[in-house]
């Protein structure tokens, strides 16, 4: 009796340990086992090799998009794959959105990336950089892509030493939003839109009109002092200066310690440090949203929750041009093909391309959650034009500064963040956070 | 027949369920704890990132560490951080655990109550803790009512590094003291009553009862728990992270936030691989030195 217990004990052990095993072993393999229910069974990788253009192709797509942004892409698969019955199946994946580009970097390297994926702008030489995503002119060519309809400025992000490594879907330039009622009652708005005058004078005398006619408990400028909204009006600001570029050409040297780098961190300190804007203003996006700000100087994804809120009224436009050309901060949304170390699938990479072009060139349907669309043909489309505000604030994708292309961008970026704040938070003065700022993405880009 | 071979026989079979009962978890603890370790020793000499391995590095990666300011840097922020909660951690729950010790009506409820932000998970007391702590927040709400604050005047608690400091100490304080004090709670029970009984008939009052009986019991378990918290305390990482995310300007920002940013941010995985060996060694260090330390002071005093 004794005997056999032991035995079953051990047994089960036996089996629990294997299956832990093979559970860890057979993760790498997944998605080729995961049966797919559109297709006839048997295997499914030879298959796709030898089809023919009467079947149906299926392609896994990650992004990162969460909340409003989220469940408008899922609306666009959708609609996609409605259309392409038979023919394309998109199966999209949303990853959590800090986890994404590990989960992106680390499936490439195992074998197990998806057929398409969304990268931004500013992380693509990261990207391209480390092999992760695979040049797109050849598959782009075959499936009709016409680079010369995109918006070059937004384009250029995405060609690296001349060759197309993503197709944009969108650019979200920082945007200047504006109360249409409190301005109203100060007499601060002609023809719907803000009466600033021009210069730096004009802005502060502007925000200074706002602080002293405003009712109690309503801010004139939404602008907090940490974090990313006042380095992006930073770098907004560097470019309205025609500041020279972030990076020397050996993409060492940080250039951005220069007259123009000071001027822009002066005038923004200026607003901090004379009390002109209310420091740490946290959520200034949804004191907007309340009716509690102004101004509001945010990201366009804002626009579509701003629109849905009952009682606000409310503009956008570019950001004011202060300085000597209109600039802005901005980034975008590609479609990018992560490369497949265990071979490609030419009908896989087509289905890819098809879907990215279909959805640049409806992409008014993207924008109703803020974003401006890439394509010509879908800025005219009917379907954009009848968007109100997008139109008012479309010219900053063609304004808007992008980040310099290296591979270190996002942890240089994070130090400039961080060293600008000191500046904002009265820690450090101006010249001592742009020499901070400059040595510590010098280290990192020195690695 | 004598009983001996007998009752041997039987210890074996224990030795036998025993092995089979440890199985799983040393299973899982070789598969998703030794082997990591080792494979990172291996990682730590190499270049690699995020797409895997991109060619030999040999010390190179140590050696960078241990030029690099923002390194020790970093770690002197979860020194700090040590020196700041340790003590809190230690004297906060150990004088919460005596009050409920005594015979105190509706102390069951107490204990939960202190207990309670320890079953909270590091997202859910670190997003309390902001709404609480930012400029229009709560506290300054409450000071401003209570006068401390003048009407116009705001303190900005996660803001200005000192500030920081205190309410990253008050927050880990308020979080994770309650298993310390659970902890203290079983170690003062375990310690017979009679003993008080006896002192308080020959006349010790409550000062001599803890000093006399009460610390000398509770001995072991406060070298224990110190220890613990020490090592507890330099691993901190999440609350800061998600509190002041290393700022203002990484003055708050700890050497595993430093390790997490070089591996995932800066995609340097070899590096920060390495990193992570020098203070693993660092805390294999501090706690020998620590067990030393108590043990050695164990032996003057017998």
């Amino acid at each position: 009796m004794k005997g056999i217990k032991r035995y079953l004990a051990l047994l089960s052990c036996v089996f629990l340990i294997t299956s832990i095993v093979s559970a860890c072993s057979s993760t790498s393999n997944s998605n080729e086992n995961k049966p797919s229910e559109s297709q006839p069974s048997g295997s499914q990788q030879n298959e796709s090799a030898s089809k023919n253009d009467g079947e149906k192709v299926s392609i896994t797509f990650w992004n990162m998009f969460g909340g409003g942004d989220g469940a408008i892409m899922t609306e666009i698969v959708k609609k996609f794959n409605e259309e392409h019955k038979g023919k394309i199946e998109v199966k999209a994946m949303t990853q959590d959105w800090g986890q994404f580009y590990t989960k992106l970097q680390t499936a490439v390297a195992g074998g197990t990336a998806p057929d398409l994926a969304i990268s931004h702008a500013s992380k693509l030489s990261e990207l391209v950089e480390a092999g992760v995503v695979v040049p797109m002119d050849a598959a782009a060519d075959a499936n009709g892509v016409d680079w010369s309809s995109f918006n070059q400025n937004i384009l250029s992000s995405t060609i690296f030493n001349d060759v197309h490594y993503a197709i944009p879907l969108d650019a979200h330039p920082l945007i200047f939003y504006y109360n249409k009622k409190i301005l109203r009652d100060l007499n601060l708005l002609v023809d719907d839109k803000p009466a600033i005058e021009p210069g730096p004078d004009g802005f502060v005398n502007f925000l200074k009109k706002i602080k002293e006619g405003a009712p109690k408990g309503v801010s004139n400028l939404g602008l907090n002092s940490k974090g990313e909204t006042p380095y992006r009006l930073w770098w907004a600001l560097y470019n309205q200066l025609n500041g020279p570029e972030m990076l020397d050409a050996s993409g060492t040297k940080v250039m951005i310690n220069n007259e123009q780098g000071k001027k822009a961190a002066e005038f923004l300190n200026g607003l901090f440090k004379d009390g002109i804007v209310r420091k740490n203003q946290e959520n200034s996006s949804e004191e907007f949203q309340a009716g509690k700000v102004a101004l509001l100087l945010d990201g366009v994804w804002s626009t579509s929750s701003f629109e849905t809120t009952k009682d606000l009224e409310f503009g956008a436009m570019p950001v004011p041009q202060i300085y000597d050309k209109p600039a802005t901060w901005i980034d975008s949304h590609t479609f990018v093909l992560p490369k497949q170390k265990k071979g490609e699938d030419q009908n896989k990479i087509n289905a890819a391309i098809e879907f990215a072009k279909w959805v640049t060139d409806h992409a008014a349907i993207w924008s109703q959650a803020g974003h401006i669309p890439t394509t010509t043909a879908a800025i005219n489309s009917d379907a954009f034009k009848e968007m109100p505000l997008r139109q008012d604030y479309l010219q900053a994708a063609t304004d808007g500064a992008y980040l310099p292309q290296t591979p270190k961008m996002w942890p240089i970026k994070d130090q400039l963040v961080q060293a600008l704040e000191g500046i904002w938070q009265g820690r450090s003065s101006v010249d001592q956070g742009l020499d901070n700022a400059v040595k510590s993405m010098e280290k990192l880009l020195s690695r | 027949m004598n009983k001996a071979p007998q009752n041997q026989r039987r210890k074996g079979n224990h030795n036998g369920v025993a092995a089979i009962f440890l199985t799983p978890y040393f299973a899982f603890f070789i598969v998703f704890s030794i082997v990591p370790i080792f494979y990172g020793l291996y990682v730590s000499f190499h270049k690699w990132t995020l797409a895997g391995k991109q060619g030999f590095a040999g010390l190179d990666n140590y050696l960078y560490a241990i030029k690099d300011p923002d390194f020790w840097a970093s770690l002197g922020h979860t020194g700090y951080f040590v020196l700041l909660s340790t003590p809190l951690l230690i004297l906060v729950p150990f004088a919460l655990s005596l009050i409920l010790d005594a015979k105190l009506k509706g102390r069951t409820f107490l204990r939960t109550v202190y207990f309670m932000p320890n079953i909270l998970s590091v997202a859910v007391i670190s997003f309390v803790w902001i709404f609480i702590l930012r400029s229009d927040g709560l506290l300054n709400t409450l000071l401003r009512e209570i006068g401390i604050l003048g009407q116009e005047q705001e303190l900005f608690w996660l803001d200005e590094p000192k500030l920081a400091w205190i309410s990253l100490v008050l927050i880990t304080t308020w979080w994770t003291q309650g298993f310390n004090m659970i902890m203290f709670l079983t170690g003062l029970q375990d310690i017979p009553t009679d003993q008080y009984e006896a002192a308080t008939i020959d006349g010790a009052n409550a000062w001599k009862r803890l000093v006399y009986i009460t610390l000398p019991a509770m001995r072991q378990l406060l070298i224990l728990i110190t220890v613990l918290t020490v090592i507890a305390s330099s691993k901190v990482f999440g609350q800061v992270f998600l509190v002041t995310k290393g700022g203002p300007a990484n003055e708050t920002r700890t050497i595993i936030q430093y390790i997490y940013e070089t591996g995932f941010r800066s995609n340097e995985l070899g590096l920060s691989t390495a990193m992570s060996f020098m203070f693993f060694v660092m805390l294999i260090v501090l706690s020998f030195l620590q067990f030393k330390f108590f043990n050695r002071k164990s032996d003057q005093g017998e």
